[in-house]
């Protein structure tokens, strides 16, 4: 299975094994995740679907090395997440873009010195530069100079999408990236998404309930169960999906 | 079942009762754990307040136990006459220990010569207080008398009175017309009535003996003695009984009263230990102040929530109106308890090393302790969760709506008014409260201004710099909201520790200073002028350290602006000693060390009396103001005949506390020096030089020898027993002040861990996290560290000025200190509480804010 590949096919995650198990407020073990295998390719585009509790943003962490798995082994960037320390993953991080479900912006700072927090944090150049021009083409080059208590809360999420934008990611993560956002909002950001994954192959894994952001990735997953099911190319109705296992 | 008027209720029946409710959700707060950094905090105040009021309390009580020593009794009536029967009488009723005594002055005579020699007449239970050390030669250290008393036709004597009659025990000496046989050597004797000032020999007789003598006859001056002592509230009771009885002869001592060197030291003493438990409260309140505004901070939604659902901004303000009140009670009695609990071990520890065994506490410090508690919670707590009302629920759509800002008036107005009301419950003392809130409300504006003012100033460079403090500036600017209050508290806590410990060190310096080592422990009085070279070299050859010899002229004031002195003084002044007495007199070009002027002012040294001018007088303050003299005032003195007539030129304090030679009446030279005069000199006699002594006593037998090393040493251990009461005030103050800060450090750093976790998720290394927050501690610590200085040197001069009579200099050793000392404290802390940054996924710290 791990064979050396072309080019065009490099693994940029895999996982064996995979597994999520926490502790309750009674200190009682809770599954979340179990016996997960997933092998994601450069350039691919990835959904992944599953009711709401399921475990999707648990997993989209675990992902991108912002957790610590309980079981098996995580690779992203051929890197072994689960062997390296805290520090390790945070350099492993640098090529991988993030958009929370909340967000997450930093509520003193300006939606530019959000936006231009990776880039001075990698020692760009012209951050700032490029960083309005992120946040222009999320449609929001008139609010740099707002806080994100003063942005809607899709407004926040286009925010928080250019700074995942703005590393230049290898791979983005994005949690529910249109959650908050009307059908033309969301539908720009969705070819914003789409042509980062062609102009510049980077790999592109979404958590959605968007029926039609999932059509447009190459593939679909359910999250159910703890398991990941890999879905037909048929349509799947995420809602169908919860009644019928 | 609910009768608290709700808005809410009425109408609604099917609802549970908002008693109910309210209690329900009490309970919910109680659990859920946000409440414990408050509930600590306050316990932590509630704690240290009652720590600072149990050992002040104490060493308050043990000092002024050691005091009454030295004065022979807790409380003391004064008279030149007998006192009525009656006193002595309801004394004793009323519990306390009571021992009359009269101390009149007397020529002894014996076969070999005669001396003028104070007579104390004592009676049974002298000394109430202290010890009288007794022996049967001056060579054995003598022995505690026991409660024993001359017997009737006994005389006890001190070794000067021995030499100068020419005696030796069993011998018989003559006081008025009874015979006394001489049975013991006074050693020590607790309570040298009249202050050291009266120069004569010592002899001690029964009371009874007195109408033997026939010394005492109406008219004499002497000086009756009620010596009391007994249970604090006896006294006070006594006290105030007492008081209306009392006439203007008769004199109340207390222990301030009595012993000025020593009063003044108890005086500063017991400021200091004040001014450390208003230092104490402030830092509790610093404490309480934040721990309230972070409740509230993770209270805001729940309380959206709540009046989302349609209760009113009123039951919510109940439900917490019943939150702070068993919050309050709650935490003071644990707080007292545990304080309680921590001095009693404190001083059970520190107990050998002091002089005397402290008194147990009283039930003031429990009161203290509890109401400072819920005067922090009203003044510090109370404004953070009052914002809750104001929260709307708009907040659960919306989280941009904020509660109104932490910085209006009324959480600084509530704030201030705890801290004065407190300040003055605490200090009983309009001038200290109004210096203290002055400089505090001095220090917290400039240190804001300064604060916002620096940050606006350097915002507009950030992007010049490199990346890192670029970052940290950033992270600082937009916090400033945030961050004004926390370097507040830090500024404020430093404060607090370095007020404390400069008033410290300037404090024991000058006891230091007024008693060294080798202060003078003797006096030699009366040296005849043509005796006054082969006294100096006496002294020289004898390796003696002594002062100066200086000129006394022995006067009585008679006219006060051209009428007789009796006359002119007030009316409680008639009996005053200055009257009934010759004063000294001296000359002086130059004003004396440690004398201030404090009106008028000192003649030129190469001052030149013109014939006909009037001689201008230099008299001491107290003296005059006593006197009701004024500059400008005509004052005639006389002696054997002759007049000196003068002028009040300046009046001048004198430092009684060095036991130095002070005089009240100084001219300017070559008026009096063809009046009849004598010498006076101190000077300080090291133990193995004892043998000198006897040797100066033979060769000058006129001269009269003082001997104040007991007092000096009774001084001295009073003032250890201070110093070290400050010593274990500052220390408990210094840790007091660190953990606060530890925790204040603490409480800032929800929205760093915060931070730290995003640039985390944005790749950035460890280090690059580390020397940005690192460096924006230091800058915090940096600000904290130079406003403390600034805000402690402010109030040290307001203090120092005001309330410690101290001379105020600026250090630069803390200039210095005090920022490295923040700098590190804040910034280790900070990394510290950050560092699980480092350590744990982003992911679970993001989770966990
Ligand atoms: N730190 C935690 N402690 C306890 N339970 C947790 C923790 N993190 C996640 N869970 C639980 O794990 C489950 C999965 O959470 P997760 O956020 O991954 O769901 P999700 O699929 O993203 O749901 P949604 O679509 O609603 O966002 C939930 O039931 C959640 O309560
Ligand atoms: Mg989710």
């Amino acid at each position: 299975m791990n064979t050396p590949e072309p080019l065009a096919s490099t693994v940029v995650i895999k996982t064996v094994n995979l597994g999520r198990t926490l502790m309750d407020t009674e200190q009682q073990p809770l599954t979340i995740l179990q016996g997960i295998n997933l092998q994601i390719n450069a350039g691919d585009s990835v959904a992944i679907l599953g009711s709401s509790g399921a475990g999707k943003s648990t997993l989209l962490g675990l992902l991108a090395g912002l957790d610590q798995a309980s079981t098996g082994e995580i690779y992203l960037n051929q890197q072994p997440l689960t062997q390296l320390n805290e520090e390790q993953r945070a350099q492993v991080r640098q090529k991988v873009g993030f958009v929370f479900q909340s967000f997450q912006l930093l509520g003193h700072l300006t939606a530019l010195d959000n936006v231009m927090l990776p880039l001075e944090l990698a020692g760009a150049k012209d951050y700032r530069k490029k960083a309005q021009n992120w946040l222009e083409r999320v449609g929001l080059g008139h609010r740099i100079k707002h806080y994100p208590n003063q942005l809607s809360g899709g407004e926040q999420q286009r925010v928080a999408i250019a700074r995942a934008f703005a590393g230049e990611p290898v791979v983005l993560f994005a949690d529910e990236p249109t959650g908050n956002l009307d059908q033309k909002t969301g539908q720009t950001i969705i070819d914003l998404l789409f042509k980062l994954n062609r102009d510049q192959g980077t790999t592109l894994v979404l958590v959605t309930h968007d029926l039609e952001l999932a059509q447009r990735c190459q593939q679909r997953y359910l999250l159910q169960d703890q398991q990941l099911i890999l879905q037909t190319p048929a349509a799947v109705n995420p809602v169908n999906a919860e009644a019928t296992p | 079942m609910s009768r608290i008027p709700n808005a809410i209720d009425s109408g609604r029946a099917q609802r549970p009762s908002s008693w109910w409710l309210a209690t329900r959700l009490l309970l919910r707060e109680w659990r859920s754990g946000d409440l414990n950094l408050l509930a600590s905090a306050l316990i932590l105040a509630v704690m240290t307040v009652a720590i600072t009021a149990f050992v002040a309390d104490r060493l308050q009580k043990g000092m002024e136990q050691q005091a009454a020593q030295l004065m022979g009794g807790d409380l003391v009536i004064q008279s030149p006459r007998a006192l009525p029967e009656d006193w002595l009488e309801d004394a004793k009723n009323q519990n306390l220990q009571a021992a009359p005594q009269l101390e009149f002055a007397s020529m002894l005579a014996s076969d070999n010569g005669f001396q003028l020699a104070a007579v104390k007449a004592i009676s049974q239970g002298y000394p109430l207080k202290g010890e009288l050390l007794i022996g049967q030669s001056a060579d054995v250290l003598g022995q505690s008398s026991q409660g024993q008393i001359p017997l009737s036709g006994e005389v006890w004597v001190d070794l000067r009175l021995l030499s100068a009659l020419g005696v030796t025990l069993g011998d018989e000496v003559e006081i008025g017309q009874k015979l006394f046989t001489v049975t013991r050597l006074i050693q020590q004797e607790p309570d040298r009535g009249g202050g050291f000032m009266s120069f004569n020999p010592r002899a001690m007789i029964n009371l009874a003996d007195v109408p033997a003598t026939g010394v005492v006859q109406p008219g004499s001056r002497v000086t009756w003695r009620l010596m009391l002592a007994g249970a604090l509230v006896d006294i006070e009771r006594y006290k105030s009984s007492i008081k209306p009885r009392l006439e203007s002869a008769h004199r109340l001592l207390d222990v301030r009263e009595d012993r000025p060197s020593v009063g003044s030291a108890l005086d500063r003493a017991q400021r200091y230990l004040q001014l450390t438990s208003i230092g104490a409260v402030i830092l509790s309140g610093v404490a309480v102040a934040l721990a309230a505004a972070r409740f509230a901070r993770r209270r805001v939604d729940s309380i959206a929530v709540l009046s989302g659902f349609g209760h009113s901004p009123r039951f919510v303000t109940g439900i917490y109106s019943r939150l702070l009140l068993s919050l309050g009670l709650v935490t003071a009695l644990i707080g007292a308890s545990l304080g309680y609990l921590l001095q009693s071990i404190a001083v059970s520890l520190f107990q050998s090393s002091l002089p005397v065994s402290l008194p147990p506490a009283g039930w003031q410090p429990w009161l203290l302790a509890m109401g400072t508690g819920q005067l922090l919670l009203l003044g510090f707590a109370r404004a953070p969760l009052q914002q809750l009302q104001q929260v709307s629920p708009m907040r659960i759509l919306r989280r941009d709506l904020v509660p109104a800002s932490a910085s209006s008036l009324s959480t600084y107005g509530l704030a201030l008014f705890a801290l004065v009301a407190l300040v003055y419950w605490y200090s009983q003392d309009w001038r200290l409260t109004l210096w203290l809130s002055l400089g505090l409300i001095v220090v917290v504006v400039v240190s804001s201004l300064l604060t916002l003012g620096l940050l606006k100033l350097l915002h507009p460079l950030e992007s010049k710099l490199p990346v890192k403090p670029r970052l940290a500036l950033r992270s600082l600017y937009s916090h400033r909201k945030t961050a004004l209050p926390q370097v507040l508290a830090f500024a404020l806590v430093l404060l607090v520790v370095a007020l404390v410990s400069i008033v410290r060190n300037d404090l024991l310096d000058s006891w230091q200073q007024q008693l060294p080592i080798t202060a003078p422990n003797h006096f030699a009085l009366n040296i005849q002028l043509h005796e006054q070279q082969a006294f100096e070299q006496a002294l020289d050859q004898a390796e003696i350290k002594h002062s100066p010899l200086y000129p006394i002229v022995r006067a009585r004031l008679t006219l006060i602006n051209h009428q007789t002195a009796l006359e002119q003084v007030p009316e409680k002044a008639r009996e005053d000693n200055a009257l009934q007495r010759e004063l000294n007199l001296t000359w002086r070009s130059a004003l004396p060390d440690d004398n201030k002027v404090v009106a008028g002012q000192w003649w030129p040294e190469d001052y030149q009396a013109s014939p006909n001018a009037l001689t201008p007088l230099s008299i001491e303050a107290a003296l005059a103001e006593r006197l009701g003299l004024s500059l400008g005032d005509h004052l005639v003195f006389e002696l054997a005949g002759q007049k000196i007539e003068g002028v009040v030129h300046n009046l001048r304090t004198v430092n009684w506390d060095n036991f130095q030679p002070n005089f009240y009446v100084i001219t300017p030279p070559k008026v009096l020096e063809s009046m009849p005069q004598t010498l006076l000199a101190s000077f300080y006699l090291a133990p193995e030089q004892r043998p000198q002594l006897a040797q100066l006593v033979r060769q000058f037998p006129s001269v009269s020898l003082l001997d104040i090393g007991q007092i000096l040493q009774q001084v001295r251990q009073i003032l250890q027993q201070v110093t070290l009461a400050i010593e274990v005030m500052l220390m408990f103050t210094l840790f007091c002040g660190v953990v606060l800060l530890l925790a204040a450090v603490k409480n800032s750093l929800d929205e760093r861990l915060r931070e730290g976790a995003l640039y985390r998720t944005l790749g950035a290394s460890g280090r690059m996290i580390r020397q940005i927050q690192g460096l924006e501690f230091v800058c915090l610590g940096l600000l904290s560290g130079v406003l403390a200085v600034l805000g402690s040197e402010i109030t040290a001069f307001l203090l120092y000025r005001q309330l410690f009579d101290l001379d105020y200099s600026l250090s630069f050793t803390h200039w210095l200190l005090l920022p490295l000392i923040s700098v590190a404290i804040i910034t280790t802390a900070g990394l510290w509480g950050t560092k699980e940054v480092l350590k744990r996924p982003p992911l679970q710290v993001l989770r966990a804010r």
